[in-house]
C-alpha cells in the first residue's frame, strides 16, 4: 500500500515490481476510510472487530467489489 | 479478550500514542494471544512488537507522520492517516513512497493517489506487504 502522485507512477511502479495493478484510491476516501478504521482504536475499551463489521466499513468507505472482499 | 489482554493492550496503544514505541512486555501469554488476534505484529524472531495497527515501530513503519513538531510511524499511509484520526489531530503531514499528504483543519488537501497491491482477503499473509 504506497501513496502516489499520479496515474502514471502507479503504472509506472506496477511495471518495475512485475506485478498487476491492484486497486487505487483518492486520498480523500483514503482518510475517511482510516477515520471510520481507526478513530476509534484509542479507546480503552475497543475490542477487535469481527469479519463482518470490518467488511462493513470498507463498504461504507464506497470499497465495494471482489478486490474488498475479507473473505 | 482476557482482563490481562485488554490491560495490555490499552498499555501498548498508551506508549505508541505517547512515545511513538511499543513498551517493554512481560506478559508472553497474553502478547501471544494479542498476536494471534491481530491486535499486535511480532517481528518472527525477536518477537518483538512492531505493529500495533495503525502505529508500527520506527525501523518497520513506512509512513512518518508529523504533527506539531512529533512524530509516529505506521505501516502504510492508511495507517498515518489511522495515526492523525486516533490520535484526533487536526493538523498533520503524512509521507510515504515519498509522497506528502497534508492534513489542515481535519482534512486532507492533497489529490494524491493511494494503490492497494494485494487483494482484501490476502493481506495478512504478509501484512509488511500489502
Amino acid at each position: 500500500m504506497l501513496l502516489f502522485q499520479s496515474e502514471g507512477d502507479v503504472d509506472r511502479w506496477c511495471e518495475e515490481q512485475g506485478c498487476e495493478r491492484g486497486a487505487v484510491v483518492p486520498v480523500s476516501q483514503l482518510q475517511q476510510l482510516a477515520q471510520a478504521w481507526y478513530g476509534d482504536r484509542l479507546d480503552p475499551g475497543w475490542r477487535p472487530r469481527t469479519r463482518e463489521e470490518s467488511q462493513a466499513l470498507l463498504e461504507s468507505a464506497g470499497l465495494n467489489g471482489e478486490f474488498w472482499r475479507l473473505d | 479478550m482476557t482482563g490481562a489482554e485488554l490491560e495490555l493492550r490499552r498499555a501498548i496503544f498508551a506508549s505508541f500514542a505517547e512515545s511513538g514505541a511499543p513498551p517493554e512486555v512481560d506478559d508472553d501469554e497474553a502478547l501471544d494471544a494479542l498476536a494471534r488476534e491481530h491486535v499486535v505484529v511480532l517481528e518472527a524472531t525477536t518477537r518483538r512488537i512492531i505493529m500495533a495497527h495503525p502505529f508500527a515501530s520506527a525501523p518497520s513503519g513506512n509512513a512518518l507522520v508529523d504533527a506539531h513538531g512529533r512524530s509516529w510511524f505506521g505501516n502504510c499511509a492508511w495507517d498515518g492517516l489511522g495515526i492523525v484520526a486516533a490520535l484526533d489531530r487536526m493538523d498533520a503531514t503524512v509521507t510515504n513512497n515519498g509522497v506528502s499528504v497534508r492534513v489542515r483543519g481535519g482534512r486532507v488537501t492533497d489529490d494524491s493517489l493511494f494503490h492497494v497491491a494485494v487483494p482484501a482477503r490476502s493481506w495478512w499473509d504478509d501484512i509488511a506487504y500489502t
